[in-house]
């Protein structure tokens, strides 16, 4: 393995300097010219439509092929949704004269402004170098431009947000078109760089190294619990709902906060619509529908989404003991009170459960032991942004949420088991965002998090001072005690970030001050952080971050009875240093080095201590825990353009614990290369797409013999260290698309997604015989064909 | 993040019960050289007083091993301290050694094993085990402030890991292990015993519990052997008998209830007082058992008598949950 490693590290570190030369010679002599507008559109309000005030202005960033014609439209600063719409259609009505490198047209991308000056509207094409491909600004009689003439070889589009070391954003087709994400956007984070996979497609990300637990998932700004649904299933949103998908592999902007390693940001917003609309989504597994309501000609939009799974319906006649079921459901409302003021109400849940009744062969599991899970969460988020000024901007947005999870399991010999698991979340958020002319961008924002559990689980006496677990029956009530536990997390963040620019410079600092209490800890930690990037040419951008990130601990580890009540929050700092180069073909490349070292982890330990009154506690947790995480990440992508995206990830990464002894030993999910390739191409109507995935196996103990216990009437294991590995991971997935429409108010695709066409059979762990003399394969999924149809009625 | 931690560990166990149809040998059906039981006599004693090892081997064809060291198989024991585990979740255990059952090797001290294969724990084991350790010593192996250490000893005791090591020529050893309580108790020596010897009913599947026959190993001078209390009872070959422990306390026999109580200490630190169980735990070379264990209430178990007639072994042992163990062998006749 360790051969095939550096075998690896060769071949990427040799495509990695093919590239770079590659930028060094298109850079050399370029005779670029510009696109012109050829056709200018007006850009007329509806009849009916609610006026705007004069001087209402729509951005948009338009793609330009080679023909001259647009082939994306995505707004940038709009203004009502039907009127954002509206500047969409009418956007891909516009000509151009193509963009050209010495003669020969090339594609090219532009900024466009839509200027209402009264009752009618003007279109705008700007030249900001940032945003400018191949582009010099164009200024015929029907268009005003506003910035100097100024032109750029290749500009740097979709850069991270201030604050931001890596930031990966991924729009349209590039998040429902995935293979083997059956069109669900938060599954294409998966593929991407810093990223190792999870047994079963799970969902959980292991980002640079951090357990599962330290990324966190946030809606509009705020945490969410899950992401996705059981069974490989979709999200807990309609992908219609999400606007994009920040991801952020470390080393994330000072607005969030509280979670050690990585974020997975969604932001959120209406479908686009110019009037009523109708869609319906079935496939093999689920079906769902959305349906977007506008009202007060386009000033305010109503939008419900309902999904459900059918699983119910279909194990029953493909086997006994499974049952599964979910579903998820989202209403909307948005509202635009003033032109520069707009509101939004979100209300969302989601409800997953599954029942197991079922053996898998004697002598790993009882015959008739059952399993009950069932978990649900329901969110609202209120949000009012408000738009003082050109140079201001006020986004206050508060949230309410509550989950529930149920687990029970009945097992022969024991009484039946309940855990009930409860939560209520309240948070509030407010930033001001500043525009202090072109040198200074300020943000000052405070985030305010509540979290209130409510546990009830039944425990068992633990193994240890006088008690010898039994053969069976762990949970038999003598021996089990009923626990409640309701611990309180309060956290308030007041956090600030500027944003220097000089010339090619780019200083971002952000400090955030995480004011928590919880169980026995009041505390205060300051995480400063600093982005650098540098434009060394139109091509290459070199950059740098350092910062310091808390994470609480997890609820269950600060209860006084079940956990220990001072555990100090954890920490890490991160740093991380790369390039982005910007190739031909609207390739780019992103490379960095990254390091972490994590702090104050939590670890499980035996311990009972004496308190000062003489009562005696178990301290189950300590905060000693220290870890680090080291890695190369590269991404080469292709854009979206011409119909073709796609994208090569490779992590090289160590990720490691240091136990209490000081040795350093593999974390349990650290896998040292993972690949991705992912390729999609429209040709006519239908899109073709293939998603290859390899990843090194987690570590493995290797077996050495076993023992006989003689008390508990089973075998236990005896393993060396982490020193081993179960074997590597390889899948390849494939999907198809085809639009089509029906009439004037009907239109949609069908898809065939499978995953795993070639039916790897990949190893995600190991059973074992009762004695361990015998072994089996734990299979990861198997080939997952799934046919799906959409229907968009308008 | 709790429910990512629940969901992600309920979702890999019911993964792992659900995805798999593992072609494995069950436990009850013996078909390996291999232990099935270790009783130390008594199991739960004063730190002061010496207790009886003995172990319970067979062949893969169900006949007795025996410690004979001129044909190559010697029993060794040895006794040691485990600090106690915890449970712990995915990703917060550092453990750089991997996992360790019984005595590992670490810290143990070895027993003398006499002709028959038992070994003898002898009386101050506790100050042997951690040579030349002072009780903040052990206190600290074991995590725990000396004061309550004291008062383990004295309510709890503390637990103590033996370990068999059967050495067979050119096979690999077998390794078990047990646990004894030791107390400091001013009370009595000898502070808790092992289950009775084990007594059970035999009946065919559907017939009325008064045509039951009775089997037992109480009353015997091998307590390790069990015999029909009335005339022998020839099983038919396939069918299925219902094999039903004698309720605890055995009323019709007058005992009294063996069940003995105890203390320990639960997760808040807090000292809690159990009783015993009674957990059956049956084997033999053919046929099959509808489950591995039973307990109460619903300790029967099913037997489906081998195809083939003959004398087939069947053993049952009896835990109590608290180290104390007993067991018996039949032979059962199947035409």
């Amino acid at each position: 393995m360790r051969c095939a490693g550096l075998q690896w590290a060769r071949w990427f570190a040799l495509a990695w300097c093919l590239g770079a030369i590659t930028v060094v010679r298109a850079q050399a002599a370029p005779v670029l010219s510009p696109p012109h507008l050829r056709v200018g559109i007006e850009l007329n309000l509806p009849p009916d439509a609610e006026p705007l005030p004069p001087g209402t202005e729509i951005g948009l960033l338009l793609t330009i092929d080679t023909t001259g014609g647009v082939t994306e439209a995505v707004i940038e600063h709009g203004a009502r949704d039907d009127i954002n719409a509206l500047a969409r259609q009418r956007a891909s009505e516009l000509r151009f004269e193509p963009a050209a490198r010495n003669g020969v047209p090339i594609p090219s991308r532009v900024r466009f402004r839509f200027v209402i000056p009264g009752a009618t509207t003007e279109a705008v094409q700007d030249a900001l170098p940032i945003e400018l491909i191949e582009v010099a600004p164009a200024t015929p009689a029907s268009v005003v431009a506003t910035e100097p003439a100024q032109y750029s070889a290749r500009g740097v589009v979709d850069r991270p947000a201030p604050g931001a070391a890596t930031q990966i954003t991924l729009r349209q087709q590039e998040l429902t078109t995935v293979p083997g994400t059956f069109g669900e956007p938060l599954r294409v984070v998966a593929t991407l760089p810093g990223v190792a996979r999870t047994p079963f497609g799970l969902g959980y990300f292991l980002v640079r190294g951090a357990s599962f637990e330290n990324t966190g998932f946030f809606v509009d700004g705020f945490p969410v619990p899950i992401l996705y649904h059981l069974g490989a299933g979709p999200a807990v949103l309609s992908s219609r709902l999400v606007q994009g998908l920040d991801f952020y592999p470390g080393g994330y902007p000072a607005s969030y906060g509280r979670f050690l390693g990585g974020v997975i940001a969604l932001k959120t917003g209406p479908p686009p619509s110019d009037g009523l609309r109708g869609e319906l989504e079935i496939d093999l597994f689920r079906a769902s529908a959305l349906t977007v309501i506008p009202f007060q000609a386009g000033r305010g939009t109503l939008t419900l989404a309902y999904r459900r799974s059918y699983f119910d319906l279909i194990l029953p006649l493909v086997t006994d003991g499974i049952d599964l079921f979910y579903q998820d459901w989202q209403a909307r409302l948005d509202y635009r009170l003033l032109p520069n003021v707009e509101l939004s109400l979100f209300a969302f849940g989601s409800e997953d459960s599954l029942s197991i009744s079922t053996s898998s062969g004697a002598g790993v599991t009882d015959a008739t032991s059952n399993t009950d899970l069932n978990y649900r969460f329901q969110r609202v988020i209120g949000t009012l942004k408000w738009r003082i000024s050109d140079r201001a901007r006020l986004t206050w947005s508060s949230t309410i949420g509550l989950d529930r999870t149920l687990l029970g399991r009945v097992t022969p010999g024991d009484n039946a088991q309940r855990t009930r698991l409860g939560g209520q979340t309240f948070g509030e958020r407010v930033e001001l965002e500043l525009q202090s002319g072109e040198l200074l961008t300020s943000s000052l924002g405070v985030d305010a998090l509540a979290l209130v559990y409510d546990v009830t689980t039944p425990l068992p006496v633990p193994e240890g001072i006088g008690r010898i677990e039994p053969p069976i029956g762990m949970f038999d009530m003598d021996n089990t005690r009923v626990l409640s536990l309701s611990p309180v997390t309060l956290s308030v963040a007041p956090y600030v970030q500027e944003v220097l620019r000089l010339g090619d410079l780019e200083l971002t600092s952000g400090l955030r001050v995480d004011a928590l209490r919880y169980a026995d800890v009041t505390t205060v930690q300051v995480d400063p952080r600093v982005v650098t990037r540098f434009r060394l040419s139109d091509a290459v951008t070199v950059k740098a971050a350092t910062g310091l990130f808390t994470q609480p601990p997890l609820p269950f580890q600060i209860d006084r009875d079940l956990g220990n009540p001072e555990l100090r929050p954890q920490r890490s700092w991160q740093t991380s240093a790369g390039v982005e180069l910007t190739l031909p073909y609207a390739i780019e490349l992103q490379s960095q080095l990254f390091y972490s070292r994590m702090r104050r982890l939590g670890r499980t330990t035996a311990q009972i201590i004496e308190q000062p009154d003489g009562s005696r506690r178990r301290l189950v947790f300590v905060d000693d825990g220290e870890g680090r995480a080291y890695g190369w990440e590269v991404l080469l992508r292709r854009k979206l353009q011409r119909g073709l995206y796609g994208w090569l990830s490779y992590t090289l990464s160590w990720s490691e614990r240091i136990a209490t002894n000081g040795e350093v030993i593999p974390f349990l999910f650290d896998q040292r290369h993972v690949m991705n390739v992912a390729l999609s191409y429209q040709w006519n109507k239908w899109r073709f797409g293939t998603r290859l995935q390899l990843a090194t196996g987690r570590p493995d103990r290797p077996l050495q013999g076993a023992a006989f216990d003689a008390d508990e009437n089973d075998y236990d294991a005896i393993r060396g260290g982490l020193t081993g590995r179960i074997p590597a991971f390889q899948q390849l997935d494939v999907r198809i698309d085809r639009e089509f429409r029906w009439g004037e108010h009907v239109q949609g695709s069908w898809y065939l997604d499978i995953m795993n066409v070639l039916n790897a059979s990949n190893t995600e762990s190991y059973l074992y015989q009762y004695d361990f003399q015998k072994r089996a394969r734990l299979p990861s999924l198997p080939i997952l064909p799934t046919l799906g149809l959409r229907l968009e009625l308008q | 993040m709790t429910r990512r931690l629940l969901t992600f560990a309920i979702g890999s166990g019911l993964a792992l019960v659900s995805c798999v149809d593992a072609d494995f040998a069950r436990p009850s059906l013996v078909q390996t050289a291999r232990v099935l039981s270790m009783v130390a006599d008594p199991p739960v004693l004063g730190v002061d007083v010496p207790t009886t090892l003995s172990a319970w081997v067979v062949t893969e064809t169900g006949a007795p091993l025996s410690h004979d060291p001129s044909a190559g198989v010697t029993f060794g024991w040895t006794a040691c301290l485990v600090p106690e585990s915890v449970p712990g979740l995915q990703g917060m255990q550092y453990d750089a050694d991997g996992s360790q059952q019984g005595c590992g090797g670490a810290a143990s001290i070895p027993l003398t094993t006499d002709d028959s294969g038992a070994a003898r724990l002898p009386a101050g084991l506790l100050a042997q085990v951690v040579t030349g350790a002072s009780l903040s010593s052990v206190a600290e192996i074991l995590g725990l402030p000396v004061s309550l250490l004291m008062e383990a000893l004295a309510r709890t005791g503390v637990i103590v890991t033996v370990e068999l090591r059967v050495e067979q020529p050119d096979q690999e050893p077998l390794i078990a292990f047990k646990r004894v309580v030791l107390r400091d108790s001013p009370h009595a020596e000898v502070i808790g015993s092992n289950p009775p010897p084990p007594r059970f009913s035999v009946r065919l599947r559907g017939e009325d519990e008064t045509a039951a026959t009775w089997i037992s190993a109480r009353d015997r001078a091998e307590p390790w052997q069990c015999t029909w209390e009335d005339a022998p009872r020839i099983l038919q070959a396939g069918q299925t008998y219902v094999l039903d422990p004698v309720n605890v306390p055995d009323e019709r026999e007058g005992e009294a209830d063996w069940r003995e109580r105890y203390e320990v200490v639960d997760l808040t630190g807090s000292f809690l007082t159990l009783r015993e169980q009674p957990y059956y735990a049956w084997y033999s070379t053919a046929g099959r058992f509808d489950q591995e264990q039973t307990t109460e209430p619903a300790d029967e178990e099913l037997w489906r008598a081998p195809s083939t007639p003959g004398l087939h072994p069947l053993w049952l042992v009896v835990r109590d949950g608290h180290a104390g163990a007993s067991a018996c062998r039949i032979d059962l006749e199947v035409e």
